[in-house]
């Protein structure tokens, strides 16, 4: 195997998470100043320590976007855009950046203003092409697993609804106890329910993930300096990323229940991560739960549990914040809504919070690993990231 | 020999009431209907899905020219016939042409392809029209959407051409500007006996006395009128039983205008046996008649689906809120959604077979079809192996389906499929002429030719999928 991963060769000193919201009394500006003012205090450093720039935006334009706002001094920024796998892509090679030896100090930062665009929902960039596929948006895409999923495993439309609102019950009761999510409130199962359909009869307003401004940042620097810097520095186990070939959209044979890029790298990013068992061996898990079905589906591609699992563990509780395998326990997306460029660098400071003892009510027993995986596409087609932290060396 | 060696008309899913109408404006209406044309369906579409039943895959290849009549061309200044060739998969080399402006389009159409058959030439022509009457007025209801199309040439001909007589005349009655979306119209007395009667007459008397044929020579009278009741009338008048007389079915369908005639031909074509002599006679500015003879070959042909069999299919559940949403006749809420892109014509273009005749490709190294055409193949990875394969005309199943009721439509929620094509090969798009609760995973399903959308006037064309007992190939 040619790639060797960059396990325990760079850690994070620092981070910072603006409010996600609907911000619209907040510019570009403040989300980034806030996100990095707080990051430059936690790692106790000036912005002139950070030698370069990652930025990552589905929708902001050149590195000059974060150098202008920052007045940095000539530094180099590089704006990143991958899909909802951004922030996780600035976070990546930001951390190459150090790992090469080319840089001290390196920031990834993610920052997405949506609320500005006048849109529901997140549109995408219009492509200049013959436009003869379909059009349709991310809720009827990932609405094609839910009668996928259903075949494949046998599950009654009851059932899967089931699992689905718990899975949106489980991340707004998490995000209830956020004081950085959009909605922090949680939510009674039956509302959740009873909510309407926008794909019907499969996927309801309450299954999808909001829409929010955010800004998070961090600032990473090879392991062994960010030691003599902290004694409690936040280790990178892996960070993987696949970007599919469309293979499942050419060829049949894929079955629609499963984020095929995702389960292809799964098993691989653990173990470049030394992960064993995932069920037992991380803590923090952060998935990209923009869908309620997809987070049902990931489960299973994440090997949190066996295949056709995911949506009676979903129902029993396993993945509640008092479960066996708690996921999103900082509220998901569905809480914070998804900011592109920002999610996957926030869903990396909910592990720093849990590593550090700051996350409030949340706080879990002594964590010791994280993950934060997103994908950017469509189920049959995307491309996807793994990123694995650690709070130990090793 | 020349003739029709092949017929089919194309009569769309949606059927509105014109009671469904009345009701809406505190009156009473008949218990009418006509067919609509869905809002991805235009004069182009509906002359494809008429025309494609009319060549057996292959057949295509013997096509030397297309000819698309219609009175409501999507496009004032780009070839309708263009875009049918393509969706036919014809070869280049072919005659095209649009014949246009003139309720008489279809015959003007059929005659210069019955010309072309008798130097030798295969034309397939098609005549399509959805002209619109005014919102509460007699024509909305009593108009009609829909398509007719035939394969003219020797060979195995069906409906041998025996002769024509034409009579033309400068006589305006109905009419549209450049600006006109509905039909403006003289009163209906002036129409009839000034213009109707008196012209179809003369043209069927100069045809008559050409031929030395007269009206008991015919099994059937293929007579157009712009209202039923004056189809019934003018036939007596020329002396011809109500026996003989081919129903207009405008209380089904409506006037389709210039592919009214036509249809009314295939649905005679349908029934007709060999020996039969049928008469042909379109009106407008003067007056078409042309003469056929059924022949043995028409013994075994049948339209993939008949026009009777489409009567009976079809929905009359839609509202009138739906056609004047589909006809774009309301002042709709802004989206709050990016506007749709154009599409990039070189784009499209460059797509050209694939959008149009539905080609995808097949490796050549491990025989796997793939949508759209691609260069390196997603199964095996071989580069360059590829040949072109086309999909229509294949069988197709529902993998998966949702319905989508965010999305920008003229008939939310859009029903959005994947399909699976027999043998190989699978496509995401919209399912058409299908109630949302029919749909089900393994739902078999055909492919069928719609307008995904006009943005910047340009129109864009491509696949969608239909259930198998509407229309197409199956």
């Amino acid at each position: 195997m040619a790639a060797n991963g960059i396990k325990d060769k760079v850690a994070v000193v620092g981070m910072g998470c603006s409010k996600f919201g609907e911000r619209f009394d907040t510019s570009r500006e403040d989300l980034v100043m806030e996100a990095v003012g707080e990051a430059l205090q936690d790692a106790q450093m000036e912005l002139s320590d950070v030698d370069a720039f990652w930025f990552s935006s589905y929708y902001e334009s050149c590195g000059t976007t974060l150098s202008t706002i920052l007045k940095l001094d000539y530094k180099p920024v590089t704006r990143i855009e991958n899909n909802c796998c951004s922030g996780a892509e600035a976070f990546r090679n930001a951390c190459y950046g150090v790992a090469s030896g080319a840089y001290g100090t390196v920031m990834a930062i993610g920052m997405e203003k949506l609320k500005d665009n006048g849109f529901s929902g997140n549109p995408f960039a219009p492509l200049y092409r013959d436009n003869t596929a379909p059009a349709y948006g991310g809720p009827a895409g990932f609405s094609l697993l839910v009668p996928g999923y259903c075949k494949k495993y046998g599950v009654s439309q009851e059932n899967i609804r089931e699992a689905m609102a718990m899975v949106a019950f489980k991340n707004h009761s998490n995000g209830a106890l956020n004081p950085k999510a959009l909605y922090q409130k949680e939510i009674p199962l039956e509302k959740i329910k009873a909510a309407p359909m926008i794909c019907p009869p499969y996927l309801t307003v309450m299954d999808c993930a909001g829409v929010s401004d955010g800004c998070a940042c961090a600032i990473i620097m090879p392991a062994e300096q960010a030691r003599t810097r902290r004694s409690d520095p936040m280790y990178v186990k892996c960070t993987d990323f696949v970007a599919g070939p469309g293979t499942n959209e050419l060829c049949q044979g894929y079955d629609y229940c499963s984020i095929g890029e995702t389960a292809h790298m799964a098993e691989a990013a653990y173990r470049r991560a030394g992960i064993t068992d995932p069920r037992t061996q991380l803590d923090v898990i952060e998935i990209h739960d923009c869908f309620s079905i997809t987070e049902i589906c990931l489960y299973e591609d994440l090997l949190l549990t066996e295949r056709g699992r995911g949506w009676r563990d979903s129902i029993d509780g396993v993945f509640m914040r008092d479960g066996k395998i708690p996921v999103n326990i900082d509220g998901g997306l569905k809480s914070f809504g998804h900011p592109i460029g920002a999610s996957g660098i926030r869903m990396l400071y909910e592990s720093w919070l849990q590593f550090h003892g700051k996350a409030g009510k949340r706080q879990m027993e002594n964590p010791k690993t994280g993950l934060a995986h997103n994908l950017g596409g469509y189920p049959w087609l995307c491309v996807s990231s793994i990123t694995i932290v650690g709070k130990e060396l090793g | 020999m020349i003739g029709i060696t092949a017929y089919s008309g194309y009569i769309p899913y949606n059927r509105l009431r014109a009671d469904t109408v009345a009701a809406d404006y505190g009156k009473k209406g008949k218990s009418e209907e006509r067919a609509v044309a869905y809002y991805d369906e235009d004069s182009i579409t509906m002359a494809a899905a008429a025309a494609l039943q009319c060549l057996k895959l292959g057949e295509e290849q013997t096509v030397d020219g297309v000819l698309f009549a219609t009175t409501t061309s999507p496009y004032l200044e780009k070839q309708g016939s263009a875009t049918l060739a393509a969706a036919l998969d014809v070869r280049r080399d072919v005659r095209l042409a649009d014949f246009t402006d003139s309720l008489r389009a279809g015959s003007s159409a059929l005659l210069a392809a019955l010309d072309g058959a008798a130097c030798g030439r295969t034309t397939v022509v098609a005549m399509s029209d959805c002209r619109m009457g005014g919102a509460d007025g007699a024509n909305e209801t009593a108009f009609g959407d829909g398509a007719a199309a035939f394969t003219v040439g020797g060979g195995k001909v069906l409906a041998e051409l025996l002769d024509s007589y034409s009579v033309g005349v400068d006589f305006p009655d109905q009419w549209r500007d450049r600006q006109d979306r509905i039909v403006r119209s003289w009163d209906v007395r002036y129409a009839l006996t000034l213009g109707y009667e008196p012209l179809v007459k003369e043209a069927v008397a100069g045809f008559f006395q050409k031929t030395g044929l007269k009206p008991a020579d015919f099994s059937r009278v293929i007579l157009y009128a712009h209202e039923k009741r004056h189809q019934a009338a003018l036939a007596a008048q020329l002396g011809f039983s109500q026996n003989q007389l081919q129903p207009c079915m405008y209380e089904r369908i409506g006037n389709t205008g210039c592919a009214a005639a036509p249809l009314m031909l295939t649905a005679a074509l349908e029934t007709a046996a060999p020996g039969n002599r049928l008469l042909y006679i379109a009106y407008g500015e003067g007056c078409d008649v042309l003469a056929f003879r059924v022949t043995e070959n028409n013994a075994a042909y049948r339209p993939a689906v008949s026009v009777q069999d489409q009567l009976k299919a079809g929905s009359d559940a839609m509202s009138y809120a739906k056609y004047l949403k589909w006809k774009q006749l309301l002042a709709f809420e802004p989206q709050k959604r990016p506007p749709q892109e154009r599409s990039s014509l070189p784009d499209y273009f460059r797509n050209y077979k694939k959008n149009t005749a539905f080609y995808g490709s097949r490796c050549r190294k491990c025989g796997t079809p793939q949508f759209p055409p691609q260069r390196i193949c997603a199964k095996c990875g071989a580069w360059d192996q590829m040949e072109p394969y086309r999909f229509y005309g294949r069988s197709a199943r529902v993998k998966t389906f949702t319905l989508d009721g965010l999305s920008l439509s003229l008939d939310s929620p859009n029903n959005l499929v994947v399909i699976e094509f027999e043998g190989g090969g699978k496509l995401m798009t919209f399912l058409v002429d299908c109630e949302a609760e029919d749909i089900y995973v393994g739902m078999p399903v055909m492919p069928v030719f719609r307008k995904m959308f006009t943005e910047n006037g340009i129109s864009t064309y491509f696949w969608k999928v239909a259930p198998i007992h509407h229309g197409g190939e199956q």
